[in-house]
């Protein structure tokens, strides 16, 4: 290290680290009397900058949610899949899902483990579900995982 | 300061400032969770997961409001039970009471908190000091939720001493209570013919405006509540279902006695 900045970039992130290690070495006495004389009542101005980070961070999470929306949205023009398979068959592949992946039927009720209290209707759309997770595989010829 | 749930966190985290802001399907996505509406035969809503990705289906013979609260439940299961495939019935979903799977009780309450959290609900309440069906109807126009939802929310959240008691055709279906009402107060498994709830629910009763005093004898099987008087209110959830609320204004029901009720213990 010569201590020679090679970028401006550079030289801002060493002034930025020099004024850190500034603050950080200053004890929370003298930081409290040097914001108490340019701010006044350091509890208000705590109080304020906490709302501002409040804001700041509702401000970020209503956009995160805002884009979610949007995605979602875009997402439902997706043509949706639907498995073509007799409604034996599909019980037979539900159950060797079941029977391959124990863990995800953990908490399915008796009666839905086996099969029963489904519509067929309802087999194949949890076979679509699963699918579309990548649990079976979308090729019918291919051996489940 | 009251300790934030997780549902509450999340919520926070994602800038809900306003109930309407509470976009279910937007907030699923952000946990990596896709919801489908689609007619369910054999149960009202399920989560298939795998990973970090999730499913969601909801039933969409059911009300949009009832659509709401299965999918928060729904994604309960997939705050607390994630990677499994799980299949809720009707039963289990937007109830109380503790007879049933510890798993679809944690599901409900997270739900309760995520469509009611208490940050948003607290400041409502200050224009509801009564607790009864009003507010309770109030409350759910303005967070999009059930009467049976917000009712059980708002008894559970202990806006008031009180028991919500759901009945059906053969007896009592399930029940909560506030926390601050001793578990002493039991309701009886069948409705007395000397309630209010008893004609609106085998009678032709319309429901009741606003609670009404009736004798705690009429709710309660124990020899002590024929001192004491109770409020009633009743509203009709289904053709042959009721929801009643039970609130209870005596302090000294409210007292905590021991089991022999001999001695006080405050």
């Amino acid at each position: 290290m010569t201590g020679k900045p090679t970028s401006d970039r550079e030289a801002l992130r060493r002034l930025a680290d020099a004024l850190a290690d500034d603050v950080l070495n200053t004890s929370d006495q003298e930081v409290l009397a040097e914001a108490a004389e340019e701010y006044g009542d350091t509890k208000q101005l705590a109080a304020n900058m906490r709302a501002l980070f409040e804001r700041t961070c509702a401000a970020a999470g209503k956009a995160k949610l805002a884009a979610a929306r949007a995605a979602l949205n875009g997402d439902r023009r997706r043509a949706p899949s639907r498995r073509r398979l007799d409604p034996s068959a599909a019980r037979r592949l539900l159950q060797q899902v079941l029977t391959a992946h124990p863990e995800t039927a953990q908490k399915l009720t008796y009666a839905a483990r086996r099969g029963e209290g489904l519509s067929d209707e309802d087999v194949f759309s949890m076979l679509d579900d699963l699918e579309e997770l990548g649990v079976i595989p979308c090729d019918p010829q291919e051996p489940l995982s | 300061m009251k300790a934030l749930t997780p549902a509450e966190t999340l919520l926070k985290e994602l800038g809900v400032t306003e109930a309407q802001d509470i976009d279910l399907e937007a907030i699923a996505w952000c946990l990596g969770a896709r919801v489908k509406y689609r007619p369910l035969d054999g149960c009202e809503a399920r989560i298939a997961g795998s990973g970090d990705q999730a499913i969601i289906t909801v039933s969409s013979r059911c009300s949009h409001r009832r659509r709401r609260f299965s999918l928060a439940h729904e994604l309960g299961h997939w705050k607390y039970h994630r990677g499994r495939l799980l299949v809720c019935r009707a039963d289990e979903i937007g109830r109380a009471g503790s007879n049933y799977p510890e798993a679809e009780r944690v599901a409900n309450n997270y739900a309760a908190q995520l469509l009611m959290p208490g940050y948003l609900l607290a400041p409502r309440l200050l224009a509801h000091p009564k607790l009864n069906f009003q507010t309770v109807r109030s409350i759910a126009e303005a967070f999009d939720t059930s009467r049976t939802a917000t009712a059980i929310r708002l008894v559970e959240a202990g806006h008031a001493p009180s028991l919500l008691i759901c009945h059906g055709m053969d007896g009592r279906k399930w029940f909560t209570r506030s926390p601050g009402v001793p578990e002493r107060w039991f309701p009886q498994d069948t409705l007395d013919p000397e309630s209010f709830a008893f004609q609106v629910l085998h009678g032709q009763a319309p429901e009741d405006a606003v609670p009404r005093l009736v004798g705690a004898d009429a709710w309660f099987d124990r020899s002590e509540a024929g001192k004491y008087e109770v409020r009633e209110q009743t509203i009709r959830i289904g053709p042959d279902r009721i929801l009643t609320m039970v609130l209870i204004r005596d302090d000294e029901m409210l007292d905590e006695w021991n089991t022999s009720y001999q001695t006080r213990r405050r």
